[in-house]
């Protein structure tokens, strides 16, 4: 005979409000099964933990429901206070009287509690069938996977190889470095990016913990936490990086052109090309789209110059494999195409330019050597107007949320401006300026004073071309009056997106991103650096648009649960596992079909005691098993079942309301 | 999900039955633990407000649910089901909401053809982003079979003719 | 022979009557025959939906209910307001199922709206349906040589939501046509800015102002003359014009046509039928451009060019 205890929690006066906590207690305790049913204000606090294990002992309870917050949230807690009081900690169910009743039914007082009530039944029917479970205990890889070469992937795979453990860090593009290369100088401070960047990049390469690929994606994750394998498609470089020195006498002799990425297209680079010259690894690629060779078979140029014949144009794609226990992703950002704001003429003007153009302007390993120019007539701009949250905090042409760097960087663009050009003014348009972070505000304060930056408080409505001029119209919401500047250059702070890859590379991972392709973090407060699924961590603009110090601390938080991970010889895992009773099993093998981590395999028993016949079964192994039940709903003859959602314990639910 | 313009088989059910004055729908949600689940916690985060008629299930994802659960929640408890998983892509098991898809799909043309009204079972995609959506399907779900009435009395109705 | 509905508005029969008339030579010459709504109403232009919402879809709803009972599958209109007037009650009643029923109510007698015709503007018309490559078939007379503005206003393609058609900030539909006729299209971006429309009559120094700004950007922009698709555009434009001149002491002397007046002209009507006696500016210095040969700017010189996107060998 089962003895539920049945533990209703206030949450304040969160849940208290809105359901009629004694009456759920009431209904509780006329459940034939329960023993003990209470209230307390906050179960999770330490005394109401306290209640549970004083109850478990005292009322020699077999199961718990706890009825607080959704299981999503407290599950651990309360299943940690059961194993404390000695009681196997799956014999607890959580009824979410809060998510799922008293805070959607905020108007119906009478409707919320009768569904407490039938939510607290469904539990303790469902907990009477609960099983004493076990966590599983498998072995872990210490090797990280990271994904992303920039000042996140850099500072996560530097960090972790410093506590030794083995980091394989993949990179799109030729040379790690990613934005933060591109970047002049930074905010708060104006120190120079590259000049605290290479020493990095340098690291990485020679650090003894860190297997560098660069050129590669990878392009496959199976596994589990602590035992996944990445597959890595190492894309063809047609150099041979053991012989190359890296001299440049390809670059410097191959004839053709293309828009150089790095700098945003502003000047050109050659089809073989290292990507800057602090480019780590120092080693040039083909560019296979545009590599006359490789299009035509015609030029060859490079493999003519290459003193140490390292050109190879017979390279193909290599995929490799690695084992490793845990991934940290950190894919950056991208900008957002401005094309949209059809008023402003983007598109149409060629002196309306997005920030990380100027940026790379203004920079003194830049196309224009360090001096604004602009792209129409290379002329240096007296006046220019730098448009804030263009694409941001735009729900009708852009996206919704604020991209959070955009007054920093545009406060140092002002301030840049002025450094380059002393005869300058910068006009700002904004909605906000949202100067939170150490410095931040005497930053913005410098810009404003020092370099005379007009700060004008509304948007833009239209952009058009007077003269070789822009006419830039906005509204001055300070004075209240419509106001017009003649624009040599207009820079907009376009909204910071993730990158476009980000969706196929969660569905590849098998993690969640949302709406605006930005990855998921388990929790938004508590668990930000962890994804929902084990063993894979989110670090920098990937998760969300962040600032530098902001992404190192990430990555580092990264590390930390990477290390973490690695503490001991195994991981234990939740023994929410499919078994199979092996004499129900009629070998047809549908389940090891809709496995989706083959985690099923089959094998012979004999027909029956002692005979001499074998018939095939399936098995699973738990190790890889991930608990998803496709396998037990698909099973005809009713083999499988899934700890912690057996048929029984489901059914049990149904009928129970 | 809802096929109807393909029925060739009309629901025997009459959606003109009379319900009592203190009848309320019982609506059975089965709903997948890391889109629909967290979704319908977002719609409670964010107090979003839908009618108290819903029951929900957790299940570690929509692959888990039996047709027999379908079958047994209008058999015993439910005037309606809810089935709801993660978006198409972004399964956290890879592939198992495609799986669901089709069980669904199958059980749902089975009950039909019984006689139930195809709104008294529904399937609906919710990811962990969308809490306003998971109030809006819960809503529809349930107007939807406010309008189609108690199940037991018109079980009781083909039952005993 | 294609068949279509036509509201012609009340301006059509007023002060706009070339372009009724101009429409008429443009749709015969493209083999379309325009049946026009028997006794049409007005479309409650600006005033009804600043007194009452359910006026303001019931005016329309009448036409639409009568056009419905044509057997023709599109409805087209000439004059920018009524189209837009038209297109919103469609687009309300077709989204807003419980507006549809209580607007309904207003037209009883005449017949049930169904939702069963396509409400384009004459622009809209002419760009999706007759298709720039059969305009450009018809064109015997072009009239190449003409630099001219393209002037939309502000209810053709705006909002969006409603007219579902071109862009809302900077519309092409009208500069391509132009050049299906032969002539060039200026760059001109204040395409879609307000000319301050009906303040003409009751704050006309606004009207003044803007539609000044509209006349500054269309001559900077190296244009002859402007063309429009929209009644009160081309009266704002032309009747002010000289108002404008001596208020602001400047000299413009751009005349305004309606699209179907040049798409007539290119067509090969005669000039004496487009009435442009009516017009305030004179026509002919823009006319006598036809034929001429416009020079291509040379490119400016060589300083820090844009990059293009594709690649390029040395």
């Amino acid at each position: 005979m089962a003895r539920v205890g049945v533990f209703v929690c206030f949450c304040g006066a969160n849940i208290a409000d809105f359901v009629d906590v004694p009456t759920v207690v009431e209904e509780a305790k006329k459940i034939r099964d329960v023993k003990f049913a209470i209230d307390y204000k906050y179960m999770c606090s330490d005394p109401g933990q306290q209640m549970i294990r004083d109850a478990i002992v005292q009322h020699r309870l077999t199961s718990i429901v706890v009825a607080a917050c959704s299981p999503r949230m407290h599950e651990k807690t309360f299943r940690k206070a059961l194993s404390d009081a000695g009681m196997n900690p799956y014999l607890l169910e959580c009824a979410n009287i809060r998510e799922h009743s008293s805070w959607v039914h905020q108007k119906d007082k009478k409707g919320a509690t009768d569904k407490a009530g039938d939510l607290v039944r469904m539990a303790v029917a469902k907990s009477i069938a609960n099983e004493q479970l076990h966590e599983i205990s498998v072995p872990v890889t210490k090797r990280a996977l990271v994904i992303g070469g920039g000042i996140a992937g850099i500072q996560a795979a530097l960090d972790i190889a410093d506590a030794r453990i083995p980091v394989t860090l993949v990179e799109r593009s030729p040379s790690i470095g990613g934005r933060m290369s591109q970047l002049d100088e930074t905010f708060p401070t104006l120190d120079c990016s590259q000049c605290i960047l290479t020493p990095k990049m340098v690291d990485v390469a020679s650090h003894p913990y860190i297997e560098l690929i660069p050129y590669s994606e990878v392009i496959e994750l199976d596994g589990y936490v602590g035992n996944y394998k990445a597959k890595i498609r190492k894309k063809a470089s047609y150099v041979n990086f053991k012989t190359c020195t890296g001299c440049g006498a390809c670059s410097q002799k191959c004839p053709v052109k293309v828009p150089n990425e790095y700098n945003m297209g502003i000047d050109k680079r050659k089809a073989i090309y290292t990507p800057f010259p602090q480019a780590v690894p120092n080693k040039p690629v083909i560019d296979a789209e545009h590599c006359t060779y490789l299009l035509k078979g015609k030029c060859g140029i490079c493999a003519k110059v290459c003193e140490k014949g390292s050109i190879d144009y017979k390279m193909v794609d290599e995929v490799i494999e690695r084992e490793i226990g845990a991934v940290v992703v950190a894919t950056g950002y991208d900008l957002w195409d401005a094309t949209p704001y059809e008023e402003y003429g983007v598109g149409r003007y060629k002196d309306i330019i997005n920030s990380l153009e100027f940026e790379r302007m203004v920079s003194a390993n830049g196309p224009t050597g360090g001096v604004p120019v602009r792209p129409s007539d290379g002329k240096v701009p007296k006046t220019v107007v730098f448009i804030k949250c263009v694409g941001s905090r735009d729900k009708a042409k852009g996206i919704e949320f604020c991209s959070k760097i955009c007054c920093m960087y545009t406060a140092k663009h002002a301030i840049l401006l002025h450094h380059k050009v002393h005869d300058s003014r910068a006009y700002i348009f904004y909605m906000d300026i949202r100067a939170a972070g150490k410095g931040y505000e005497e930053f913005v304060n410098r810009a404003q004073v020092e370099t005379g930056a007009v700060y004008l408080r509304g948007r833009v409505s239209k952009i058009y071309q007077k003269g070789d001029k822009l006419m830039v119209r906005g509204e001055d919401g300070q004075l209240g009056q419509e106001v017009e500047v003649e624009a040599d250059l207009v820079v907009l702070a376009t909204a910071v997106i993730p990158d476009k890859g980000n969706p196929a590379l969660a569905r590849l991972l098998g993690i969640s991103y949302d709406k605006y392709g930005y990855l998921s973090e388990a929790h938004p407060k508590l668990r930000p650096v962890e994804t929902a699924k084990a063993g894979i961590f989110l670090a920098g603009c990937t998760q969300a648009p962040k600032d530098i110090p902001e992404t190192v601390a990430q990555a580092s938080a990264c590390a930390a649960k990477v290390c973490g991970l690695f503490a001991g010889d195994t991981i234990k895992k939740d023994p929410m596992v499919s078994t199979v009773s092996k004499e129900f099993c009629s070998g047809c093998q549908n389940c090891v079909k809709v496995c989706p981590y083959q985690a099923i395999v089959t094998e012979d028993i004999p027909l029956g005691h002692g005979a001499k016949e074998m018939r095939t079964v399936a098995k699973i192994n738990e190790g890889v098993c991930q608990g998803c039940g496709s396998c037990v709903a698909i099973c005809r003859s009713m083999a499988i079942n899934l700890a912690g959602f057996t048929d029984p314990q489901i059914i049990n639910e149904i009928v129970a309301i | 999900m809802e096929a109807e313009s393909k029925d060739k088989i009309v629901s025997i059910e009459k959606p003109e039955l009379i319900a009592p004055p203190d009848w309320k729908p019982v609506i059975m949600g089965i709903l997948c633990n890391w889109c629909s689940y967290a979704g319908s916690d977002l719609t409670g985060t964010s107090r979003t407000q839908y009618p108290p008629n819903i029951r929900i299930i957790r299940v570690p994802c929509s692959s888990r649910v039996d047709p027999w659960f379908i079958i047994k929640a209008l058999q015993t408890t439910a005037d309606g089901v809810l089935i709801s998983g993660c978006h198409p892509g972004d399964c956290h098991y890879i592939s198992g909401n495609y799986y669901a898809r089709r069980r669904f799909l199958v059980t749902k043309e089975l009950l039909k053809m019984v006689g139930f009204h195809g709104h008294r079972v529904q399937f609906s995609w919710v990811s962990a982003a969308e809490g306003a959506k998971f109030a809006q399907v819960v809503k529809k779900v349930t107007d939807d079979v406010v309008k189609l009435g108690p199940l037991h009395l018109y079980k009781k109705e083909n039952f005993n003719r | 022979m294609k068949e279509v509905s036509y509201f012609p508005g009340c301006s059509a029969h007023g002060t706009s009557e070339e372009f009724d008339e101009t429409v008429k030579m443009v749709m015969k010459t493209m083999d379309v025959e325009m049946e026009e709504i028997p006794d049409w109403n007005c479309c409650g232009a600006t005033s009804a939906h600043t007194l009452s919402e359910s006026l303001s879809y019931a005016l329309p709803l009448r036409n639409l209910v009568l056009a419905e009972k044509l057997s023709n599958d599109t409805m087209t209109i000439p004059c920018a307001s009524c189209y837009q007037r038209m297109k919103a009650t469609k687009v309300h009643m077709d989204e807003n199922p419980e507006l549809a029923a209580r607007i309904n109510t207003a037209v009883v007698g005449e017949g049930n709206y169904e939702g069963k015709v396509a409400i384009k503007s004459m622009l809209q018309y002419c760009y999706e349906d007759m298709g720039l490559e059969a305009i450009k078939a018809k064109v015997t007379n072009p009239i190449s040589g003409m630099k001219l503005a393209c002037y939309y206003g502000c209810l053709l393609t705006r909002p969006k939501a409603i007219t579902q058609f071109d862009s809302p900030e900077y519309p092409m539909s009208m500069d391509r046509i132009v050049e299906a006729l032969g002539a060039k299209a200026t760059p001109f971006d204040f395409k879609t800015e307000c000319c301050g429309a009906s303040f003409s009559i009751s704050d006309t120094d606004i009207v003044l102002q803007l539609s000044g700004k509209i006349l500054e950007m269309a001559k900077e922009s190296g244009a002859h003359a402007i063309v429009v698709a929209c009644p009160l555009c081309q009266s704002n434009l032309d009747m002010r014009q000289h108002d404008i001149e001596k208020k602001y002491h400047v000299k413009y002397d751009l005349p305004v046509f309606y699209l179907t007046q040049l798409m007539a002209i290119a067509f090969g009507f005669p000039k004496a039928k487009m009435m442009f006696a009516k017009h305030i500016i004179p026509v002919d210095s823009a006319l006598a451009h036809i034929g001429e040969v416009i020079e291509e700017p040379k490119k400016p010189v060589k300083g820090k060019k844009a990059v293009q996107a594709e690649s390029e060998v040395e």
